[in-house]
């Protein structure tokens, strides 16, 4: 019980497979054993068809797995006594930002659509009122609470999606691969978003993403590939380890293979970095350092 | 494109504007009732009277009013010139060989005219050019909620609807984006036969549909994701309360449709 409370997501030995279009069965995910701390930050990175999305997707029954267990905040999801009223707990529970952000706003207007989620779940007209201005507040999109979704840019829109989300107060958020279709100024606040509401809300994050600069921001990486667990543990020890990433279809991130590279070539640079801020002061020491020497 | 407005609101903040949407939605619906119960000249003017009496009141331009009445005037002028030379009476105004024009006639045509034209007005002031899609849609779900008890589906209407008006604006965004696509490998919209026009949308309406599709699965994904369940324990943000005014423009309402009728009795003048 006690390991229980201590991981908020606990899955055991998943199985999970997809119909194709054609009736073929892919098998997806075999066999993913982890457990994600409450209020723990992980990126999940996989080459297309690693199967992260489906991972995702099992996290608040939107697919159900072939084998194996999964346990929510000490909650068995998949056991057959699962009522509806449960499920919709756990999608409470565990919210979830996509890709397009076009494509899951659904009123429109800004402020009916972040009330979405909590008039679904039957709360009253004054309570929902509250959510949705602190969650617009919390995102930054007070000003534009009256505005139609379509007047707003790529980044604005993937904003609302996660006050609609923050509004059903969920203890967790998957986020996959929410910045895909953002520009880069999109990319950087929904990336700042993210970041605040780890820190402000101590709200449990899963980012699946492409982008190894966001990976990076995050406690703890899990690299999928083939359906399992290929490697599991901070950015810096992923990141270590390039010709690993690479057999997975993944690359680096350009600060680091920088150093890594420096160092083949017989550079004795120390340390580990994975942003470009700590790339440079480790250039920077070094230089120094070797001017001084 | 991102500029695209939806339906015809002229934003405004007349008092028909502000009156609730569920009032104004029965008024428009009293209305039309009103305008077919007239019968004779007097309650013709007042009716008359009543239209112009709500353009000034919403304070909606002519212009605009004139506009919504164009797609009709085929329609208008078609039912006139039917009636002017179809109808038979007993006063003839007018003998040419076969064409005998009636006084009963011309009455006819214009009352038609008059009642269409009171019609249109009363409707698109009412409704289209004073609520936003938004309210009507809330004042529809709102006013049938009654209808569930009878297994109506009325929130999922509602629903459908809403959606409906969300994404009109990005399907408009992208089949812009698809003809463009269209037009740079070669396609060519503007010249040839009308059949051959028609062939040519067929590359932009695939790929719309295909794309809906796609668009349809994940916005479901994404409601399934915020808990949706249909109607059932659904609360809403904004709930529409009556206001006082509201019921002051029922009361007018109701009175004119009363003085409608006792003008019909006392049928003065020329009735139909």
């Amino acid at each position: 019980m006690n390991e229980m409370n201590e991981f908020f997501i606990k899955t055991e030995d998943l199985y999970a497979s997809y119909e194709e279009d054609d009736g073929k069965r892919v098998q997806v995910l075999c066999g993913i054993s982890l457990g994600i701390k409450k209020g723990e930050y992980v990126a999940v990175l996989g080459h297309n068809g690693s199967g992260k999305s489906t991972f995702a997707k099992l996290l608040n029954m939107i697919h159900m797995p072939d084998s194996g267990k999964i346990y929510i905040d000490g909650v068995d999801i998949t056991s057959d006594e699962m009522t509806e009223r449960d499920i919709y707990d756990i999608r409470r529970k565990v919210g979830m930002v996509f890709q397009n952000p076009d494509n899951q706003l659904v009123a429109t207007i800004v402020e009916e659509d972040v009330a979405f989620g909590p008039e679904n779940l039957g709360i009253p007209s004054d309570e929902i009122r509250k959510r949705v201005d602190e969650a617009l507040q919390i995102v930054g999109m007070t000003e534009y609470a009256r505005h139609e979704p379509h007047r707003l840019s790529g980044g604005q829109k993937q904003r609302v999606a996660i006050a609609g989300i923050i509004a059903m107060m969920p203890d967790c958020m998957i986020f996959d691969e929410s910045t895909a279709m953002l520009d880069p100024i999109g990319r950087r606040e929904v990336m700042e978003t993210i970041d605040m509401l780890r820190r402000e809300k101590g709200i449990t994050v899963i980012n699946i993403t492409h982008h190894m600069n966001e990976a990076v921001r995050a406690d703890r990486v899990i690299v999928l590939n083939d359906g399992k667990v290929y490697m599991d543990g901070t950015p810096e020890e992923i990141f270590g380890e390039p010709y690993k990433l690479e057999l997975a279809g993944l690359e680096v991130p350009q600060c680091t293979a920088l150093i890594q590279e420096l160092r083949r070539k017989g550079y004795k640079i120390t340390g580990e970095c994975t942003t470009p801020e700590k790339c440079a002061a480790l250039l920077a020491n070094f230089i120094g350092g070797g001017a001084n020497g | 494109m991102k500029n695209i407005s939806l339906g015809q609101y002229y934003p405004g903040n007349s008092a028909v504007h502000r009156a609730d949407p569920r009032m104004k939605l029965i008024f428009s619906f009293l209305y039309i009732i009103c305008s077919f119960l007239c019968s004779n000249i007097l309650s013709f003017v007042l009716l008359l009277f009543s239209a112009v009496l709500l353009i000034f009141v919403s304070r909606i331009p002519m212009g605009l009013i004139m506009r919504s009445i164009k797609p009709i005037l085929f329609i208008l002028a078609f039912t006139v010139v039917i009636n002017i030379f179809w109808t038979s009476g007993e006063t003839v105004l007018f003998e040419w060989r076969f064409i005998h024009i009636y006084l009963e006639g011309v009455m006819n045509a214009i009352f038609i005219v008059l009642r269409i034209f009171v019609l249109i007005v009363g409707a698109s002031l009412f409704l289209t050019y004073t609520t936003t899609p938004i309210a009507l849609t809330d004042a529809i779900e709102q006013l049938f909620a009654p209808l569930k008890k009878i297994k109506i589906p009325v929130h999922e209407f509602a629903m459908m609807m809403t959606i409906a008006l969300r994404f009109i604006p990005t399907l408009i965004d992208e089949t812009d984006k698809i003809m463009s696509a269209q037009k740079a490998r070669g396609a060519d919209f503007t010249s040839g036969s009308l059949i051959k026009r028609a062939k040519a949308l067929i590359p932009i309406l695939i790929p719309l549909f295909v794309s809906s599709f796609r668009r349809a699965d994940e916005l479901a994904t994404a409601m399934e994701c915020r808990c949706y369940h249909g109607g059932e324990g659904r609360t809403r943000m904004s709930i529409l309360h009556y206001r006082a005014s509201d019921f002051v423009w029922l009361f007018i309402m109701i009175a004119f449709g009363a003085s409608i009728i006792a003008l019909n009795i006392l049928s003065i003048g020329y009735s139909m």
